[in-house]
């Protein structure tokens, strides 16, 4: 089995983690069923809406810009990569709910995991796409460029990601929750902002110079 | 992982990676940097794509390679390069032959 394909099957699997939470929520919180079946049900119809866009488009976007995907395998294994992190991001404040409701753990425990390991497992994934950035900006090579400024812009971009998912993981484990979730927004936004602002100011032509 | 550190490990990939930092280059640009064989050349550029440290466009003859590293892979060549860090088992070479030669 291709590595591709256990991505893609892992993935799968772990989407079936907050089905099977939600579900066992229904049961235990019949009040919030709504709730539950919104968390059990978004991940798969995601799943589904960016499988059909990647394959009726196919391209994608960066920095504002229209960039063909070279290889629909690399498509593949980025849409798993992000669906692993999003059943995980979904999965783990059902599972404290329900072991809230369970009796397992303290509700104040449970309203902790449910913010900040949250937060912190979507801090991860910033730092993990921001390292991999460069290698998905590499099409960009082929525009009008100074080549040496865009790689230097691929790496940025990609270093910007990985310190704003850092300062992001590392502002919702130390900050109290009211001062994490303002500060924490705006340092993500921020990370998410920077490397499109960056990229457009190049594609003006506003920095470096043309090589041909 | 294991197979961006077998090709990070040899300076003549590193000298590539180095050179292609400057911005794409054709296989025939590349291989005049070097004093090794053409065929040798080939098997260093395959190992650096399997590794998928470049990118490989093909024109008519004309093999033409960019860097494509994540932000982990572009610190370990700065961190090898600094200290000139070498791994004793060799990387069995791939198969020669990719490499065409341009008109």
């Amino acid at each position: 089995m291709t590595p591709t394909r256990t991505l893609s099957r892992f993935a799968l699997a772990m989407m079936a983690l907050p089905v099977v939470l939600g579900a066992l929520l229904c049961f235990v919180r019949p009040a919030a069923a709504w709730l539950w079946i919104f968390a059990m049900l978004i991940l798969p119809a995601s799943w589904l809406g960016i499988r059909e866009a990647v394959k009726a488009v196919g391209k994608t976007t960066a920095g504002g810009m229209m960039i063909p995907v070279e290889d629909p395998v690399d498509a593949r294994k980025a849409i798993s990569f992000a669906m692993v992190f999003a059943s995980l991001v979904i999965a783990i404040p059902l599972a404290a709910r329900l072991a809230d409701a369970l009796g397992l753990i303290d509700p104040s425990l449970a309203d902790a995991i449910a913010t900040r390991w949250t937060n912190v497992v979507a801090g991860g994934y910033f730092v993990l796409r921001g390292n991999r950035l460069p290698k998905i900006l590499t099409p960009l090579s082929d525009l009008r460029c100074a080549p040496a400024t865009m790689l230097t812009l691929q790496r940025g971009a990609g270093w910007i990601f990985i310190l704003a998912g850092l300062a992001y993981a590392v502002l919702w484990l130390a900050l109290p929750v009211r001062l994490a979730e303002p500060i924490g927004a705006a340092v993500i936004v921020a990370g998410i902002l920077a490397p499109s602002a960056l990229l457009r100011a190049y594609a003006k032509g506003r920095l470096g110079k043309p090589s041909h | 992982m294991n197979k961006v550190f077998k090709a990070l490990s040899d300076p003549t990939r590193r000298r590539v990676l180095q050179l292609l930092r400057q911005g794409p280059m054709t296989a025939g640009e590349l291989a005049e940097e070097f004093a090794v064989a053409k065929s040798t050349m080939s098997a260093h550029f395959a190992a650096l794509r399997e590794a998928d440290l470049i990118d490989a466009r093909k024109a008519g003859a004309t093999i033409t390679y960019r860097l494509k590293m994540s932000v982990l892979e572009d610190a370990l060549l700065g961190f090898t390069q600094a200290f000139g860090l070498e791994f004793k088992d060799s990387m069995p070479e791939p198969p020669v032959g990719d490499l065409q030669e341009e008109t």
